[in-house]
């Protein structure tokens, strides 16, 4: 959708379509078509990483890294969410890893991701800023470095990552079962 | 009708997760509600007659958990809440040995209410920070860059 057009839809719709051509952006690998539907003090907050862009230039280094991370990123919109100064989307996320993410060298596994997104608007209606939620473990696993607790790479990594956490659970167990015994 | 919808999920985060008052979740629940994300990203919940165990799993795990409602806002007969969540790991039910550590988790909830009551909710929270908080796992980017290097 062009900006001629969004400009003669009603306030809603108008952001609707800006955040619709901002996925479109971000699927057609587009860096500086995603950054023009920022305003001029663009954020954006990665919430599980509690890591906080802020500015264009700041922006622009978290889609260079990402789109590097995931060469062939997509994102696919499933359910929209318009509120009075907010539009949420659930989206999946899909991507082979094949460039470093975070310090995680390319692994070339394949990830899909639920995410949520939240976008706020500026007051000339370009976008003001996007905070993201997802879940790291999940991606983790399907990198292929995570393992869930009670499995046994699980429970291998709980006692060769945290031993201290093991004796001191086992020293409370111990002087629990002693503190009975004398009462 | 917005704000009375608000009002249900606030008070739904009050009552059942900081007070554990079970008998909210049957109140506030739809028998037919589907809960999706609470318990991982693929994970479903389906009415309260799933959802109680897993509230009295989490409460047991993390007794003090106390959740805070960062924003809220409704739209139509859909709320959206951005919420934290601080909780002290007292409890093994997660499989993991209680390490008395305290963590801090952010997330955001998506929620349908109908007739006064939640019949959809959908979630999205990072698993990995609560359980790399409590021990339960290592840093994979850390692991993984000194495999590498």
């Amino acid at each position: 959708m062009t900006t001629t057009s969004i400009s003669m839809l009603d306030a809603p719709a108008r952001r609707m379509a800006l955040v619709e051509e901002h996925v479109s952006c971000e699927n057609a690998h587009d860096l500086e078509g995603v950054l023009r539907t920022f305003g001029e003090t663009a954020h954006y907050d990665d919430e599980p990483w509690n890591t906080h862009y802020e500015g264009r230039d700041q922006v622009r280094q978290f889609y260079e890294q990402l789109m590097a991370a995931l060469p062939d990123l997509s994102i696919e919109i499933v359910r929209r969410h318009v509120a009075a100064e907010t539009i949420i989307l659930e989206v999946i996320i899909r991507g082979t890893h094949l460039g470093a993410w975070r310090g995680l060298p390319a692994t070339g596994r394949k990830v899909e991701i639920p995410l949520c997104g939240v976008y706020t608007f500026s007051s000339d209606d370009r976008l003001a800023g996007e905070r993201i939620y997802y879940d790291r473990a999940m991606v983790f696993r399907q990198l292929g470095v995570f393992h869930e607790p009670q499995t046994i790479p699980g429970d291998l990594n709980i006692v060769l990552a945290h031993p201290v956490t093991i004796v001191k659970a086992l020293v409370r167990k111990l002087r629990g079962a002693e503190h009975k015994l004398t009462r | 009708m917005s704000e009375q919808n608000v009002d249900i999920v606030r008070r739904w985060f009050q009552e059942v997760w900081n007070e554990g008052r079970l008998q909210t979740i049957h109140e506030l629940m739809a028998e037919d509600a589907v809960g999706i994300g609470q318990a991982g990203p693929e994970a479903v919940i389906r009415g309260p007659q799933q959802f109680q165990p897993f509230v009295e799993k989490l409460r047991e795990a993390f007794p003090d958990i106390h959740v805070t409602i960062e924003d809220a806002f409704g739209s139509g007969d859909k709320v959206a809440a951005r919420w934290s969540a601080t909780m002290t790991h007292r409890g093994g039910q997660l499989g993991v040995p209680p390490s008395g550590k305290r963590v801090r988790i952010t997330g955001i909830s998506i929620v349908r209410i109908a007739n006064g009551q939640i019949v959809e909710g959908f979630d999205n929270w990072d698993q990995f920070t609560m359980l790399r908080g409590i021990g339960a796992i290592g840093d994979p980017s850390v692991a993984l860059t000194a495999r590498a290097s």
